[in-house]
């Protein structure tokens, strides 16, 4: 199946009654496996790795002590609050950030269908950095837990409700109008908080500009238990929902025709990605490029049929923010690294890559 | 084609396995880096700890040994005003004429020696609890640390700790908003000290070491002519050396009210002064009532310009505004005055060359930390800008001149 031409999938997609059962198949359990087993090594890697040094026993010790199994393995009380405390909230956090944005991103490539969206468009990302610079600059940041999160988490949905409602018209919401609607609010956003960068004394400035570009430095069990119901909600709605974004792939009128609610599940899939990131956005910041590039990766694997690119962009997205944070918890020691710039710096060149390779393929592959 | 963009996949998965394997290594790298840098660092210091020894010695045994302790302190402390007042006063003499420099530098000595008696009745120096190990997230933090003589007992400084020098040799954990909570266990702190600056940052950090059994003490935000003092006394009780920082607490107090006497000078003999924040490229800021210029340049006998224009807290600077609040001097920092291109460039700034103070190239430059740190050195920026103010005055042909 798999060496089928590709040729021959382009002259049969338009005029195929069934599009999804004509696009290509996966490879089956092989990718599936593969990227979970991606997944499980990041897992291990994020646990084992650290500017504070703990033998891989002590960490299992550590781990299975807190489900009450001792298995003879001393610990000093220093490593079981590293491993307990700091790396594995940091690390399930990591994994759920990545998998919303992954989610979230391909979930809006399909409603939008439009290869370049991405969290960022409907305003969930630029509200909750918009409300969190206000807030700085206001002075009403501390380090109470939860008073930042909150700020992002309700800014970023109050965007992107706005955006909505303001591309309705007639009860239709018109996903060409959102697209640009959404384009406009963030640019409008992008230069209110400009505004308020250029208003801010050093302090500040430095504060929202660490924030914009994202971090899981704050990660404390609080924030794993608040934002994880939240988006492991969104995403199993998401994935119930991909059926839906199959038919609206078609076309709004195409699925309508089908049979479909097509408001009532552009409501549901776009306030379910707005949750999947918001509740990211609200305790990690901004990081960028993870909901465009996780689904893109794989897409080329697993094909473009939603039933599998969404829980496909949930791993994908999981194993991109996993991979950055490794990176910016490990390569200044002590300090920490923006972990935006590096999911950008790791994102941007393969995304570049991938093109750069499928390019005769990528417009057969799904667009 | 798939098959190639899976194999592809593959690569990458396998390089980026290999980054991950090979993380350790770079990691070894920099921490042996950090081990070096906190042993040259401690080596600097080798020798104030000596002095601190000694100075426990002394304390216990002879009042005279103890006075030579402290005129040896008082050394390195000259020292350092003098490194750090002669770029700013080099500065300052382009855009002013070069006069009363003398009257200025005796002004400074008289001050130091006043801090030389403070120090000879400083009681016998309390010790430290053992294994303290110490984080300092911010400039100000780390000064009140040196002050307080327990520099050997930190283990880890923000980027912002530039002052004193041997700061900069300690291990950096990066901006105090972004930080590493696993980056500063690995340096084994007892203590992690945030300043009032920047909020010690993202959000959950602070719990993240108080669940790691780390205690942390974040100052409140301060911008009286006390803060020095709130600031020593809460790192001395937090260290366990409430009594050592009571006597410094006491000292830096009397050394700000000396230099902030309070006699009201005449409305007509007062300058007006007018902080202007200068960012490269960006809106230019000025402060007014509310926020750390107006304090000391209050206590410094100047008026606040801002302030006195109705301005709170940071303003945009607008031409018409500046032109309308036609300030005697601009005050400025040492960072945004190199980043804007020093004066020529400082005038450029639309506005900034009409005023009274533009006119008449009247800029004051001061170190950033010095100026608005509020550290334990405030009295002798208060000192600085007293003095520099007093040249501009006696620069002023007559008062009858100015007013046309």
């Amino acid at each position: 199946m798999a060496t089928r031409p590709l040729a021959q999938l382009r002259e049969r997609r338009p005029s195929d009654a069934d599009p999804v059962a004509a696009l290509p198949r996966i490879r089956g359990p092989v990718s599936w496996g593969f990227l979970v087993a991606l997944l499980l090594g990041f897992i291990v890697a994020n646990l084992a790795l650290g500017a504070f040094e703990v033998g891989i026993d002590r960490i299992i010790a550590i781990l299975l002590g807190k489900l009450g199994i001792d298995i003879g393995v001393e610990y000093t009380a220093a490593e079981e609050a590293v491993v307990w405390v700091i790396r594995v909230p940091r690390m399930i956090l990591a994994a759920l950030v990545g998998a919303g944005l992954g989610v979230s991103g391909a979930a809006l490539q399909g409603i939008f269908r439009n290869p370049l969206a991405d969290p960022s468009l409907i305003g969930v990302s630029s509200g909750a950095a918009f409300a969190v610079a206000l807030a700085v600059l206001l002075g009403l940041t501390s380090t109470a837990l939860f008073i930042q999160p909150l700020v992002a988490f309700v800014g970023g949905l109050i965007f992107t409700l706005a955006i909505y409602a303001f591309s309705r018209s007639a009860g239709r919401v018109q996903m060409a109008t959102m697209l640009l609607v959404g384009i406009a609010v963030n640019a409008l956003l992008a230069s209110a908080i400009s505004f308020i960068l250029s208003l801010s004394d050093d302090g500040a400035l430095r504060d929202i500009v660490y924030w914009i570009l994202g971090s899981l430095g704050g990660s404390v069990w609080e924030y794993a238990i608040s934002a994880g119901p939240l988006i492991l909600i969104a995403i199993a709605i998401l994935i119930r929902q991909a059926g839906a974004l199959n038919l609206l792939t078609l076309g709004d009128a195409e699925a309508r025709h089908l049979g479909l609610r097509v408001e009532r599940s552009q409501f549901i899939i776009v306030t379910s990605a707005a949750l999947a990131t918001g509740a990211g956005v609200a305790v990690a910041g901004v990081v960028g490029f993870v909901g465009l590039v996780a689904p893109h990766l794989v897409r080329l694997v697993v094909g473009p049929d939603h039933r599998r690119l969404i829980p496909g962009s949930a791993l994908s997205g999981a194993i991109l923010v996993l991979g950055a944070d490794l990176g910016a918890r490990t390569i200044v020691n002590p300090a920490e690294l923006p972990l935006g710039v590096v999911t950008a710096v790791i994102g941007g060149p393969v995304f570049l890559y991938l093109i750069h390779r499928a390019r005769r393929s990528l417009a057969s592959a799904g667009w | 084609m798939r098959k190639a963009i899976a194999a592809m996949l593959v690569a990458l998965a396998i390089s980026s396995l290999a980054c991950a394997d090979s993380a350790p290594a770079p990691q070894i790298d920099e921490t042996a880096q950090a081990a070096q840098a906190s042993q040259s660092g401690q080596a600097g210091q080798a020798g104030q700890a000596e002095q601190a020894e000694q100075a426990v010695q002394t304390a216990s045994t002879a009042q005279d040994q103890d006075a030579t302790v402290a005129e040896q302190e008082q050394e390195t402390q000259e020292s350092a005003a003098q490194t750090v007042d002669q770029p700013a006063q080099q500065r300052q003499s382009r855009g002013q004429q070069e006069q009363q420099e003398q009257a200025a530098q005796q002004k400074n000595q008289q001050t130091s020696q006043q801090t030389n008696q403070a120090q000879a009745e400083q009681p016998q120096i309390e010790p430290i609890p053992e294994g303290t190990r110490i984080v300092s997230l911010f400039g100000d933090v780390t000064e009140v640390l040196f002050a307080l003589d327990v520099d050997e007992y930190i283990v880890g400084v923000d980027v912002s700790s530039v002052f004193p020098e041997a700061a900069q040799e300690l291990p950096d954990v990066g901006f105090a908003g972004a930080l590493n909570a696993e980056g500063i266990l690995a340096l084994n702190p007892t203590i992690v000290i945030g300043g009032s600056t920047v909020t010690p940052g993202p959000p959950g950090v602070v719990d993240q070491l108080q669940q790691a059994g780390v205690e942390v003490l974040v100052l409140p935000e301060l911008i009286g002519l006390d803060s020095p003092s709130i600031k020593i006394r809460a790192i001395g009780e937090a260290l366990g050396i409430p009594r050592r920082a009571e006597a410094l607490a006491q000292r830096v107090e009397s050394e700000i009210e000396a230099a902030s006497p309070d006699i009201e000078p005449s409305a007509s003999e007062q300058l007006s002064v007018l902080f202007v924040y200068l960012r490269r490229g960006g809106i230019q800021l000025v402060s007014g009532a509310g926020r750390e210029a107006e304090t000391i340049i209050t206590a410094a006998g100047g008026l606040d310009a801002g302030a006195a224009a109705g301005i709170e807290g940071w303003q945009p600077l607008s031409p018409e505004s500046l032109l309308a609040i036609n300030p005697d001097v601009y005050l400025v920092m040492e960072l945004g005055y190199d980043a804007v291109g020093e004066l020529e460039g400082l005038l450029e700034i639309p506005g900034m060359a009409e005023t009274e103070a533009g006119l008449n190239r009247r800029v004051i430059v001061m170190e950033d930390i010095l100026l608005l740190g509020f550290g334990p050195r405030m009295a002798e920026s208060i000192v600085q800008l007293r003095d520099y103010l007093a040249e501009v005055q006696a620069s002023l042909p007559d008062s009858s001149d100015t007013d046309q």
